[in-house]
């Protein structure tokens, strides 16, 4: 569903963003991808949704080309960043609204959109109030609202629980369990090796653009993964 | 999808407080500046018609052709409320008689016309002044952070991350921060309109509705340009603060310190003649032309001391503007019809050099003007505010024009006078009737055939008698020149078409910058 051959980037400052990853991510699955800042995570994803160009390699998004043919492979996908402040003037439904109607859908009832906020847990007094009254934990829970009003078979996280609290980062998890188990492809990219841990289906470490280890269900088990994490960055002698 | 995007900008926008200070500033100080400009117009009508009153009746008064001395006033138009342009710098009253070709004057006298154009052409409260500073700023108020402000938000990203192509996202943004813009500006342009027809000295005829609204036009095209210049500059930065203080350094630089530079530099590079030079040099053709004069008269001193010319009374007509004799002999009258027959052929004579002189200064200026107005052009601020003074005809055209009308009239006054005088040659220095001259009262005093009294009852009686008043029904009447609202804006083709162009290229400059900006 969401897969990368070979995608290497590097930037004009002849800094290497990604070197050469090879990556697929399946229906139903999360993928969450470890790695210090500048390590390459953010990198892909732009990739993927050709905000910027690969000078090699093929990223793909539902079998589309998103390097060829960006405009239809983000028909896709959805997104959501760290920093999503959304509009602070509009209110969650009409953020929502303005975000599904980007996203290509027309004539969605309000009753959608009043069920889908109810989904991400946001009380239903807050369905019409601006968002420049939100906390981030509510904000993060409307974008994940427009992840979910997109609908899309791919989903594209980059640190989406980044300064949220305990509980807001739980729910926001257990809200992403339940996109997996609709068969969505998730990859998440995170800072946090316990949350990874807990999350991901699998989870790969990246290191100065390279994808250097990648480990499954039944590795996360048995390894300790915050052991491993810290002792392979060590290993590359830098952090 | 570009709807969806224009109505979500429309909509944050009409939320702002950036519209809030748009609105502010549109509806405090257009009214405010109208009020003023209304009042000032008031007066600048009041004292046109005065002047024009004055001039009529001046000419009810004249005796003889030698006092004729015509003058011609521009009415101020009704525009000049929006854009009073040269109305307060140039003279509107010209003479058009023999002494002098019309020529293009400065209120403080022809050389006043050498003063900083650009910085008197923004007095104080001019509404298409206002107009290009207010609209100007509101729209880079509005634009700073079109994209720099969504990117900051990280709702840039999350649009881009939809399969919307960016032409589209920036047109979107384009379309819903003009249409913003829009709110101010017409609610502007109202207020203006509720001041200007508040007074009584207001008349607006159908073509000044369709200059207003042009003008309106224009203000949204000049708007359009300074929104596409905040996006382009939103397009090249990654903060709001960084476009916003570069935006504002380009604004100054764009409204305020161009212009004056170009005027500064242009000044350098076409210099034009010192005013003392010109003055020295019309001084020795007016000298000239004195000589000339007086050498006619002391002809007719000499004659006099000779016994041979007779003049009972000589005194000035209506104002001083001309000579009247009266009870003069028929020798002297064949002498003052060749003197003044001369007099008129030196007085046109040396008008036409002067106004060779004249001219010659205001086309050395005129260059000046025209490469300040190129070197200006790119500040956009000056295309705007010298199309809405021409389409309000207050510009420097607008004068012209007036001014080539007023000469041709004086051609006009010149052959209706000659015309005049071909029938009775004597109608230039006398109103006594021919026969009244035939009867050569001087040689009768001497003959003591009249008596000194009898002589003063008949020159009492000349003074109060109509007749000898000179008929002038079928003077030529001046006649403004007339220009229609499209006719005078063609006149600035280039700087609509600058207006226009500097939108099709900031547009196109903001989407190639765009399509690389890295939403992140």
């Amino acid at each position: 569903m969401i897969s990368a051959d070979q995608l290497t980037k590097v930037y004009e400052d002849d800094v290497m963003g990604l070197d050469h990853l090879t990556l697929e991510v399946k229906p139903g699955e999360i993928f969450c991808m470890l790695g210090a800042n500048g390590a390459g995570k953010t990198t892909t994803i732009n990739l993927f949704l050709n905000f910027i160009e690969p000078i090699s390699g093929t990223a793909f998004i539902n079998g589309i080309d998103a390097v060829k043919d960006p405009l239809e492979a983000k028909k896709y996908v959805a997104y959501l960043g760290e920093v999503v402040q959304l509009y602070g003037n509009f209110t969650a439904m009409q953020n929502l609204d303005f975000f599904t109607k980007l996203g290509g859908k027309k004539d969605v009832s309000k009753k959608e959109y009043r069920d889908c906020l109810r989904k991400v847990g946001l009380p239903e007094r807050f369905f019409d109030t601006k968002l420049k009254k939100f906390s981030k934990g509510m904000r993060q829970r409307v974008g994940l609202a427009i992840v979910m009003m997109k609908d899309t078979p791919a989903i594209l996280l980059d640190e989406p629980t980044a300064g949220l609290d305990p509980r807001g980062a739980q729910d926001f998890l257990d809200m992403l369990r339940v996109l997996r188990d609709q068969g969505k492809a998730v990859f998440m990219s995170t800072h946090d090796i316990f949350r990874a841990k807990d999350i991901g289906d699998r989870v790969g470490i990246m290191k100065q653009g390279v994808l250097a280890m990648v480990l499954d269900k039944e590795d996360l088990e048995e390894e300790d993964l915050e052991k491993v994490y810290l002792e392979y960055m060590r290993g590359w002698g830098v952090d | 999808m570009i709807r969806t995007i224009a109505k979500r900008e429309f909509l944050s926008n009409l939320m702002s407080y950036k519209f809030a200070v748009g609105m502010a500033l549109c509806l405090i100080l257009l009214p405010l500046g109208t009020y003023v400009s209304t009042r000032n117009y008031h007066r600048r009508l009041e004292r046109y018609e005065l002047d024009r009153d004055a001039h009529q009746r001046e000419l009810t008064k004249l005796h003889v052709y030698s006092a004729l001395h015509p003058q011609v006033d521009k009415r101020p138009p009704v525009l000049s409320i929006i854009a009073e342009g040269l109305e307060e710098r140039l003279k509107s009253t010209v003479r058009a008689d023999r002494h002098r070709v019309p020529c293009l004057e400065g209120k403080g006298g022809r050389m006043a016309l050498s003063r900083n154009r650009y910085a008197q052409a923004f007095p104080s409260l001019e509404i298409v002044w206002l107009l290009a500073i207010i609209l100007s700023l509101v729209a880079v108020l509005f634009a700073h952070d079109t994209v720099t402000g969504d990117r900051e938000l990280g709702t840039l990203s999350l649009t881009l991350s939809n399969p919307v192509p960016r032409h589209q996202v920036l047109l979107g943004k384009y379309l819903g921060g003009i249409g913003s813009l829009f709110v101010p500006l017409l609610a502007g342009f109202l207020a203006v309109l509720v001041v200007m027809n508040l007074s009584a000295a207001v008349s607006l005829s159908a073509s000044d509705w369709l200059a207003i609204l042009i003008i309106f036009l224009l203000s949204l095209i000049y708007l359009s340009a300074f929104f596409l210049l905040g996006m382009t500059v939103s397009s090249l930065t990654r903060r709001s603060a960084t476009s916003l203080i570069i935006l504002l350094a380009v604004w100054v630089a764009l409204t305020e310190l161009l212009p004056n530079a170009s005027f500064f530099v242009a000044k350098n590079i076409m210099p034009v003649a010192s005013m003392e030079k010109t003055r020295t040099e019309k001084r020795a053709v007016e000298e000239q032309k004195n000589k000339e004069i007086s050498k006619i008269w002391e002809t007719a001193q000499q004659r006099a001391q000779r016994g041979e010319l007779h003049i009972l009374l000589n005194k000035r007509d209506n104002n001083e503007k001309g000579q009247l004799f009266r009870f003069i002999s028929p020798e002297t009258a064949e002498f003052l019809k060749d003197a003044f027959g001369e007099f008129e052929t030196i007085e046109v004579k040396y008008a036409d050099k002067m106004a060779w002189q004249d001219q010659s200064y205001v086309r050395q200026l005129e260059r000046q003007w025209w490469l300040a107005d190129i070197l200006s052009a790119p500040s956009l601020a000056r295309p705007f505010s010298s199309t809405v003074r021409a389409l309000a005809g207050t510009d420097v055209e607008a004068f012209k024009s007036f001014v080539e009308k007023a000469r041709q009239y004086r051609l006009e006054v010149l052959a209706f006078v000659e015309a005049q005088v071909t029938s009775n040659p004597y109608r230039f220095f006398t109103d006594d009737p021919v026969e009244e001259i035939q009867k050569d009262w001087p040689r009768a005093l001497r003959e003591e055939r009249i008596s000194r009294a009898e002589l003063g009852e008949k020159m009492k009686t000349a003074d109060g008698d109509p007749r000898r008043l000179l008929d002038l029904t079928s003077m030529p009447r001046f006649s403004p020149p007339k220009e229609g609202v499209l006719e005078r804006l063609s006149r600035r083709w280039r700087d609509l078409t600058i207006l226009l162009l500097s939108n099709v290229g900031l547009f196109l400059l903001a989407f190639s910058l765009f399509l690389r900006y890295d939403p992140r």
